[in-house]
């Protein structure tokens, strides 16, 4: 097994470059390394992607944030960039797992390892985040790029967001449905609502009909039954026929009610 | 490949599979049982160190990603034969009934006291929310912990 411990984006793109067989990506090793007691690495090579410093910063470039794919999910969920533009993705990153997991775990290998039960993949579509890649097929992500919200005024309001997961437990759970969502409060009202339903189909998705419940609203109470039903026509539409169906359709209103909450909190205070 | 980091407060540059993971090396190099395998898939905390002063698993941690990082086990906890305030406390408050858990739980409660002298219950239950305890019940667990931050304020006073 050759092992490559690159220190710099120039020597991970040399890396990448040269022809070694089979090469594995390594991050934090939370999903690549579970189950792997004393079994063989089905690889010729592994590149160690932790001690690049490029990869681990958090930093605003050009009216956007730059994350890099080896910030670690407790490093997003506590960045203070990230809490005031973008909060819904810290706070999935702060839903993740357990403590050992978010001091380990990154999001270059949450978007990497596309399960559809990514915490951090509903906040990136909500977003708008932009991967950048390098390797001759793209096959390292150095980060992701998120347009910045624009800056609070009268004209274009106070931009706020949030995220909601429902598990099987409380804590330490892989979500069976992730909501996020992101809008502007204008004159004491909630525009410009964009809601994305994860963990609900292969791949997160906007729901639009659910965006237009809260359009104009003050994300009043009343509005749980109406937003919890459009999301529930929304995932019924992704997984139809699925077992699962029955219980997403009506679970949904959990986090429904969460978000809602969490938007009305920020209208007021 | 020779790998340098330090393991609990000593330079050490052993000559290792990188392949290999952290737990193995921990256990079978240099004969630090503390840390114990339990599911080796990030779910039961019983592997837990700290790595920078941080709670991770140590079956989730390739040798080869040790290099210029810090280790602490909890047999690094010991100082001059003396166990840690916070080790004592588990002693003190029965907090061990099999003990299989018992050095995940102090090291992801080292984090937690190492960030917070003053947690409150939720935030103790949060940190050791990876750690996974089948025998005995969680509530010594957290009052062991509320002892040792409450010592840990005395002392630092
Ligand atoms: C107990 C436990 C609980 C968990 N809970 C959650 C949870 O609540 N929510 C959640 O979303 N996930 C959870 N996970 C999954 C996992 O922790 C996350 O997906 C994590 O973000 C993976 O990142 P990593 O750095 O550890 O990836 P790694 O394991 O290092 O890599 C994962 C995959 O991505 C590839 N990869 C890594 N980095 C890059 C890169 N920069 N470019 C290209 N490919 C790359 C690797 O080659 C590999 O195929 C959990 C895992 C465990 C073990």
């Amino acid at each position: 097994m050759i092992f490559v411990r690159p220190a710099s984006i120039i020597e991970l793109a040399a890396a990448l470059a040269e022809k070694e067989g089979k090469t594995i990506l390594a991050a934090g090793c939370t999903d690549i390394l579970p189950g792997k007691i004393g079994r063989p690495w089905d690889a010729d090579r592994i590149i160690d992607l932790t001690h690049i410093p490029e990869l681990q910063q958090i930093a605003v470039e050009n009216n956007e944030l730059f994350i890099g794919s080896c910030c670690t999910h407790a490093q997003i969920a506590e960045n203070g960039l990230v809490q005031k533009y973008f909060k819904a993705l810290a706070e999935a990153c702060a839903q993740v797992g357990s403590v050992q997991i978010r001091n380990r775990g990154t999001i270059g290998g949450n978007v990497a390892n596309a399960s559809p039960a990514a915490d951090t993949m509903p906040c990136l579509i909500l977003f708008g985040a932009e991967r950048e890649v390098i390797g001759e097929n793209g096959e390292c992500i150095t980060g992701f790029c998120l347009p910045l919200p624009e800056d609070p005024s009268a004209d274009s309001g106070t931009p706020v967001s949030a995220f909601a997961k429902l598990g099987d437990r409380d804590i330490v759970t892989v979500a069976r449905i992730q909501l996020a969502a992101k809008s502007v409060i204008k004159d004491g009202r909630l525009s410009a609502v964009s809601v994305v339903l994860g963990a609900a189909g292969q791949t997160p998705y906007f729901c639009e009909e659910a965006a237009q419940v809260l359009e104009g609203s003050r994300a009043e109470e009343e509005l749980l039954e109406p937003f919890a039903a459009a999301l529930a026509e929304a995932i019924e539409a992704h997984i139809p026929g699925r077992t699962t169906l029955a219980y997403k359709r009506s679970a949904v209103k959990g986090p429904a009610a969460e978000i809602l909450k969490k938007l009305s909190l920020e209208l007021y205070y | 490949m020779i790998i340098k980091f330090v393991l609990n407060g000593e330079l050490v540059s052993p000559d290792l599979d990188p392949s290999r993971r952290l737990i193995d090396i921990l256990r079978e190099n240099f004969f630090l049982t503390g840390a114990k395998e339990g599911c080796g898939e990030g779910e039961c905390g019983s592997c837990t160190v700290l790595m920078d002063g941080l709670p991770v698993h140590s079956c989730l941690v390739l040798a080869g990603q040790l290099e210029g990082h810090e280790v602490l086990t909890v047999e690094g906890l010991v100082q001059n034969g003396e166990l840690d305030l916070l080790q004592n406390a588990f002693v003190e408050n029965n907090a061990v009934h099999c003990g299989f858990c018992t050095p995940g739980m102090i090291m992801s409660a080292k984090g937690l006291l190492m960030k917070n002298q003053d947690p409150s219950e939720a935030e103790i239950r949060e940190a050791l929310s990876g750690n996974i305890c089948r025998c005995s019940d969680y509530r010594q667990i957290v009052m062991a912990v509320k002892d040792a931050a409450k010592r840990l304020r005395e002392v630092s006073l």
